[in-house]
């Protein structure tokens, strides 16, 4: 009995690890049957990195970073990979939302969601969308005085999950 | 009178001891003047001298039309005047050299000048049209023969010519912050050009210039820069005329050739 009930243990505890291993966070992540490696460059060739803290998991994340004290600095979430020719982003249709320092919201180094705008077909708009559940592919990148690129962060992968609301309702149970 | 001395002009009633005689009138500075002349007894002469500067003397003499008179080199400090709003330059400066044989009423010889535009561009941007700003500079050559007349020469005084050259110009303009292809534009035009001046006698043997002329020298090609949303600024050529009205100033040292 006691051999029958340590074989029992040993067999879930090794299907929980193996699932555990299949399902949480790994050295590889599919997304659209595409394998996004962790090491990432920054966006820009030529420039210096600018890193990026982005709140996870949330339609509405807040980002912040390292003031530079440039004159010009953009952040952009886009709903595709983010594709360059020429160091020069090739798919703005595909960007949903953006801020730059110019619209004098937020300050520079930290900013919420609604201080930057929606964007359809690379025209920035007049209004603010909470993200919708999905991936998207977030960077930002920041201009001289001259309008030289200097500096970019990396390609940051965002996901919206289902547990967004889970969590939600999980917090108001506790309550 | 037959190479002895006797006096300073005007001389009245000279007495002759010899029927034949040489008659010599000279004076620094002047070719002299000789004439040899035979009298009769009670017979009077009136001789008149005329007497020519030695470069006077050469020119009524001339065997050749271009047997060189002078050499003259010296240093001229131009302006260059055009109007190119889209890289904010109107006028320019540019220093050359120059050297010049002259012969009777013409003249020619070479010259070669330089000088630095400093030039900027308002260029658009995500912000605006005409929002971004960028200087740069450009760098000309000119070199040229050219060919003169005097229309108008007082010796040793003022002179006033006419003037025609050709040659080339040569512009180079940089931008560090252009892409690797269009940092350094190049061009060599052909230089076709006219010039009006005056040469002031200064102070023996400089003289001042004063010139003014027109250059048609081809074009200039710069990195023409847009700011863009989405990464790095975008660059393409641009091409202007170069066509500039000049006036300079001059010092040139004349010096004869015989």
């Amino acid at each position: 009995m006691r051999k029958l009930i340590i074989t029992s243990l040993f067999f879930v505890i090794s299907i929980s690890f193996i699932y555990g291993c299949s399902s949480g966070d790994s050295e590889t992540a599919s997304d659209n049957n595409y394998y996004y490696p962790k090491t990432q460059n920054i966006l820009f060739f030529g420039t210096s990195e600018l890193s990026l803290e982005i709140t996870q998991n949330v339609s509405q994340p807040s980002f912040a970073w390292q003031a530079t004290g440039l004159k010009y600095v953009v952040i952009t979430v886009f709903d595709s990979k983010i594709d360059l020719k020429n160091n020069q982003i090739a798919n703005p249709e595909d960007a949903v939302w953006t801020w730059n320092t110019n619209m004098g919201r937020g300050r520079e180094g930290n900013i919420g969601f609604s201080d930057g705008r929606d964007m359809r077909l690379g025209v920035i708009q007049d209004t603010v969308t909470p993200l919708n559940l999905g991936v998207y592919y977030i960077s930002a990148w920041a201009y001289d005085d001259n309008y030289n690129l200097i500096r970019s962060s990396k390609e940051y992968k965002f996901d919206i999950m289902n547990n967004v609301a889970s969590f939600e309702i999980s917090r108001t149970n506790k309550q | 009178m037959n190479g002895q001395v006797v006096g300073i002009t005007p001389i009245d009633n000279l007495t002759l001891e010899k029927p034949e005689f040489t008659v010599d009138v000279i004076m620094k500075g002047y070719k002299p003047f000789s004439q040899s002349l035979s009298l009769t007894p009670g017979q009077k002469a009136y001789i008149h001298a005329e007497l020519y500067d030695v470069l006077a003397d050469r020119i009524l003499k001339r065997d050749s039309l271009w047997r060189i008179d002078y050499h003259e080199v010296g240093f001229l400090q131009n302006l260059d005047f055009q109007n190119m709003k889209e890289i904010d330059v109107e006028s320019f400066p540019i220093s050359s050299f120059q050297y010049c044989a002259k012969f009777g009423k013409f003249s020619a010889g070479i010259g070669l000048g330089f000088g630095i535009l400093k030039a900027s561009q308002n260029f658009d941007t995500f912000m605006g049209a005409g929002e971004g700003y960028e200087s740069f500079d450009i760098n000309v050559a000119k070199g040229r023969i050219f060919a003169r007349y005097n229309i108008l020469e007082i010796a040793d005084m003022i002179g006033l010519y006419l003037g025609a050259s050709t040659g080339f110009m040569s512009v180079n303009s940089k931008n560090y912050d252009a892409p690797t292809d269009l940092v350094e534009l190049r061009r060599a035009n052909p230089l076709i050009g006219g010039e009006f001046g005056v040469e002031i006698y200064v102070l023996n043997p400089f003289k001042l210039t004063i010139m003014g002329g027109y250059d048609y020298g081809g074009k200039i090609e710069y990195a023409k820069k847009k700011a863009t949303y989405w990464g790095e600024p975008e660059y393409k050529r641009e091409i202007l005329k170069l066509q500039p009205f000049y006036v300079g100033v001059g010092i040139m040292l004349s010096f004869r050739a015989f």
